[in-house]
């Protein structure tokens, strides 16, 4: 089916000038590694022929919360073919925290290797290796372990006022981010305070969890795993193996998407363990159900939120108290509660604010990074509430919004960095026109079967690390090769959204060689620079902008090199399309001089650069949904979609539409159909995609973009990011548009047909 | 795990008259390779029965349409006869999964595989299909569809016998409809699903059959709502009734139900749909 693709909006008047001058910044560049995806002959891990390797096939927790009395391997080592089984009798003892990149970071180590305390279905308890992954398989099927249960703790509400799930560990982590005078007196105000919960929610990712582990020629341990941060993973291979990090090698193999699902260590470490033991090449792989209940969940949330507007819809004071439920372990979940409430002061103009943020664990699968990193939840949970609010007010929420968001060049009132070029007002109003907002708002509800309504929500998002606690710098190198090709070499990490094809436009834009010409390199310990990972919506803004500093860097020196060669002055010195010209006379290719200058000056053309960010801007997106409710069935469906975006500039538009398409996906998901539920013991009920309801091709409605172009300083070109914001607004952009149909107060997401029904209460 | 894959019906039969107790029947596979890839353990004696050409067949025989067991999803959505003679039969499998399963499973894989929320079972009944159970001496026994009992496929094959294929009544009919409610539109299980058939004389509806799948083992026939087609003529005929004799039949099924109180508003859905449907015809 064809789905219409939008025009990018014209850019404005810096990215006009600009755009003349670009040739292959801004421009629909094929993707490096396009052709082979489509021909299928882009091989991924799971793509290794057997053999080779051992294959090891987990044995997982079949109980929520207790703890291993005995394990009877002989039935599985009976079958030949099995080399050993391995329990927590094999586990180090050290233990890891699967987000902890810093030996000094003080999230709490509650993880091990393989587990005699299990906390959730799911839980590593051991791993079967075997010379098939068949036999691996049923081997593992056939290790009987006995356990003694322990009542589970299901509800993030009831876990807050539980007894500690792990000994040692507090079962309530408390953050707090406010500012401003506190809470101002209601008098005269109008008050709104709704409760929104959003749900546990597999990444989904095309390629189930997968590593290989091998002990090199020289004792080196190598690791290959589709991650986001190699160094990462390195250093927690070290922690819990106790090897020297120089004796570490990770490598980054091709991802079949992530969506921050594999930015958690999770199954290199028991991988590693068992190619050391056993001196062997080891295989790990995790099938459908496997990486649905025992790797990483987007965090439920419950967010209370209470705002105080006065009758004109300016906005006084804000509080939200967010209860996150990490799940079984702590990962990098108290790191996500405090995310959300950093969005909260960086997208209206409030005087006051109080954010309140609970992290508490459940015997449910652990919670981890995922595609906006609690950016959509708190959106979910303040979004809402501003409908809410416009409902009380009796505004269009457009208009409240709009007498409420911040403009470019605004501070953070929490001090943490400026907003930058933040252009969400223009993504707001350039939206309601193309999307005929005021028309189309008016027309909602009905009584009928179908009911349709519009709903829209803005939202912000950021751009690394810069300004946070954690280190945001990276470093490359670039070199032009002796037949004129280029080497960009840098830790990435290509999670399938172009990221490779994108360092080679801005490369290749500055040293005027075809994007195709450069070989970006991806990320391996013992041979790249340290970068901190690609995570974070950290990569175009971060290390697109050392690929171009480099670029300019080794520009110069290339010119300068020539100006020695031929005693001319750099101003005489011109590049274009990969040849030398010398006051506009055509000179030689850049291989040809390359090689001149290698012979006569005894160097290379090329150079180093670490770099760090100085500012981390936000990005903006606001999201407009039409909704069709069948008030008989419940079902829901998105009829109609747009999506405006502050990117700052478009280094790759195409690449910057896929990735909305893919965001408003996932957040129509969020909305309306994905949940993992677990029944009252723990077990998972829907760990299958039989169960497990995304939302499909013939469900998405068009979705048209408007791409707001008006130059982030700092950004390369003045791009930033547009991977996790594209799926931040569009849950609560859904929700408004049902509430509208419906005229409900809907808050429980996903909103699945049985609870629509139960709003609409025919269920009397 | 041992796999046979004959390559016409007597060497099936031949292999069937082996009197293996433990002999399983494999058809497209789209529910049992999935259980065999989650289950290694499992020790299987498979017949493929998907080399036999003629349990591919579809044709009119006499009084019925005539339609193989192994006839595909996609066969039925391609075929002219199918979608001429017996539309709803043809609507039905073009919902059934996605393309891929579609273009693997079988008519009789669906019926075979026992699975509730099946939709060619509410099909086959309101249509009044038989289906034919051949065994291995290639004897014959036909069981209308209405009446058959899922846990009679389970051991089928155990019993030497095999689902041959099934006869559609070729009779005329002035509407035929089926229509499901799943959790998305395409690609999804039937949480309900909804099957009709009736002749019209004048303005009235006569012999309707009404099945609602996805409740019990095997599809509900709605009783409540089709002598409420039957009593009066189209005129009187008033929906609102009729959907609430729906949900009556959807309640009486399955009271104890947690998904009762969702399923007895859904299926309004549905018969709002087949209202649409019949108001067409009628008029």
């Amino acid at each position: 089916m064809t789905k219409t693709l939008s025009p990018v909006k014209e850019p404005g008047i810096i990215g006009e000038k600009a755009e003349r001058d670009l040739k292959y910044v801004g421009r629909d560049v094929r993707r490096v590694d396009i052709e082979r995806k489509i021909k299928g002959r882009f091989n991924y891990l799971a793509d290794l022929p057997p053999g080779g390797s051992l294959h090891a096939r987990l044995i997982l927790s079949k109980v929520a919360n207790g703890r291993v009395l005995s394990i009877d391997d002989s039935k599985a080592l009976e079958i030949p073919g099995v080399i050993k089984v391995f329990t927590p009798v094999d586990d180090p003892g050290v233990r890891f925290n699967s987000q902890v990149s810093m030996p000094n970071q003080e999230d709490f180590r509650d993880e091990k290797i393989f587990t005699d305390r299990p906390l959730f279905v799911g839980d590593r308890i051991g791993a079967v290796l075997a010379t098939d992954p068949r036999t691996a398989q049923k081997a593992a099927d056939l290790v009987k372990v006995e356990y003694e249960t322990c009542e589970p703790v299901i509800d993030p509400e009831q876990a807050l006022s539980s007894s500690p799930l792990l000994e040692g560990r507090p079962q309530v982590i408390e953050g707090r981010i406010s500012y401003g005078d506190g809470e101002a007196d209601e008098k005269g105000l109008v008050a709104v305070e709704s409760v929104v919960r959003t749900p546990k929610i597999h990444h989904a990712a095309l390629e189930n969890h997968i590593c290989l582990a091998y002990v090199d020629y020289d004792g080196t341990l190598t690791v290959e795993s589709p991650c986001q941060m190699i160094f990462t993973v390195r250093h927690i291979l070290a922690q819990t193996l106790g090897l020297p990090l120089n004796k570490v090698r990770v490598i980054k193999a091709p991802v079949g998407g992530s969506f921050g699902g594999k930015q958690d260590i999770i199954l290199e470490p028991a991988c590693a363990l068992m190619a050391i033991e056993t001196r062997r090449p080891v295989r790990l792989a995790m099938d459908r159900k496997e990486t649905i209940i025992a790797t990483r969940t987007r965090t439920a949330t419950i967010g209370r939120v209470k705002t105080l507007a006065r009758s004109d819809g300016t906005l006084v004071f804000r509080r939200m108290d967010v209860i996150s439920d990490t799940g079984a372990y702590l990962t990098g979940g108290h790191r996500v509660t405090m995310a959300m409430g950093k969005k909260t002061s960086r997208l209206y103009r409030i005087p006051s604010q109080v954010f309140v943020g609970k992290t508490t664990y459940t015997n449910t699968t652990p919670s981890g990074a995922c595609r906006g990193f609690g950016s959509p939840q708190i959106h979910a949970a303040t979004e809402i509430n501003l409908d809410f609010l416009a409902k009380k007010l009796g505004m269009d929420p457009a208009l409240l919004r709009l007498k409420n968001l911040v403009y470019p060049g605004d501070a953070d009132p929490t001090g943490a960095p400026p907003l930058g070029n933040a252009r969400v007002r223009e993504c707001l109003e350039l939206g309601m026109e193309r999307f005929d907002w005021k028309r189309r708002y008016r027309m909602a509800g009905g009584t009928g079967r179908y009911r349709r309504g519009v709903g829209l929500a803005c939202s912000t998002h950021g751009n690394g690390y810069y300004g946070t606690p954690y280190p945001d710098f990276t470093g490359m190198s670039l070199r032009v090769c002796e037949d004129g090709s280029a080497i960009l070499n840098a830790g990435f990490h290509e999670l399938g959204n172009g990221t490779l094809t994108a360092m080679a436009q801005i490369v290749g834009e500055i040293l005027d060689i075809p994007p195709e010409k450069i070989y970006v390199t991806e990320g391996d310990t013992q041979h790249s620079p340290f970068d901190t990972g690609c995570i974070a919506s950290r990569v175009t803004y971060v290390c697109g902008a050392c690929a171009l500093e480099l670029a300019e860097k080794v520009k110069d020196r290339f010119i300068r090199q020539i100006g020695k060669l031929y005693g001319e002055i750099p101003e005489d010195i011109k590049f274009e399309n990969g040849y030398v010209y010398i006051k506009d006379k055509p000179c030689s290719d850049y291989g040809t001089m390359v090689i001149e200058i290698a012979n006569r000056l005894n160097e290379e053309v090329g150079d180093f650069l670490t770099y760090k960010p100085e500012a981390n801007p936000a990005s903006y997106g606001v999201h407009f949904a039409e909704v069709e409710v069948d008030a008989f069935t419940g079902l829901v469906r998105v009829t109609d979609f747009l999506a405006a975006h502050d990117v700052g500039k478009a280094i790759n538009p195409r690449m910057v539409k896929g990735q909305i398409y893919g965001g408003v996906q996932m957040g129509i998901g969020m909305a309306l159909t994905e949940e993992m539920i677990y029944d009252p013991s723990g077990r998972p009920k829907n760990a299958s995609l039989g169960r497990y309801h995304l939302v499909n091709a013939p469900d998405m409605p068009d979705v048209d973009i408007i791409l707001v172009e008006e130059n982030e300083p700092g950004g390369p070109f003045g791009g930033k990011s547009i991977g996790e914001i594209s799926t931040v607004p569009t849950a609560a952009a859904v929700v408004n548009a049902i509430n509208r149909a419906l005229n409900t107060q809907l808050t429980h997401l996903p909103l699945t047909p049985e609870r629509i029904l139960d709003a609409l209460s025919v269920f009397v | 795990m041992r796999a046979r894959r004959p390559r016409d019906l007597s060497e099936l039969r031949k292999i069937l008259g082996s009197g293996k107790p433990d002999l399983k029947l494999l058809a497209g596979g789209t529910d049992l390779v999935v259980h065999l890839n989650a289950n290694p353990g499992e020790d299987w004696d498979l017949v493929d029965l998907t080399g036999i050409k003629e349990l591919k067949r579809i044709a009119v025989e006499g009084p019925f349409l005539e339609i193989g067991a192994l006839a595909t999803f996609q066969d039925l959505e391609d075929s002219q006869l199918v979608r001429s003679k017996t539309a709803c039969l043809a609507e039905a499998a073009a919902m059934v999964g996605s393309c891929q399963i579609r273009n693997r499973g079988t008519l009789g894989g669906n019926v075979a595989n026992g699975s509730a929320a099946a939709d060619i079972p509410p099909v086959l009944c309101a249509l009044d299909a038989l289906l034919v159970i051949e065994s291995r001496d290639g004897n014959q026994r036909t069981v209308r569809a209405e009446e058959a009992n899922p846990d009679d496929f389970k051991s089928l094959a155990a019993r030497g016998e095999f689902i041959r294929k099934f006869l559609v009544p070729l009779e005329e009919r002035d509407l035929s409809f089926f229509d499901k409610v799943g959790s998305r539109r395409a690609v999804t299980v039937s949480k309900l699903n909804l099957a009709f058939s009736c002749k019209l004389q004048g303005s009235r509806i006569e012999k309707p059959r009404l099945f609602l799948g996805a409740l019990a083992p095997w599809p509900v026939r709605a009783v409540e709502a089709e002598s409420l087609l039957t009593s009066v003529t189209s005129k009187d005929l008033a929906e609102t009734s009729f959907l609430d004799a729906l949900s009556k039949t959807v309640e009486k099924t399955i009271p104890d139900r947690a998904s009762m109180p969702y399923k007895r508003q859904a299926v309004k859905g549905l018969g709002n749909h087949l209202w649409a449907n019949l108001l067409e015809v009628i008029r």
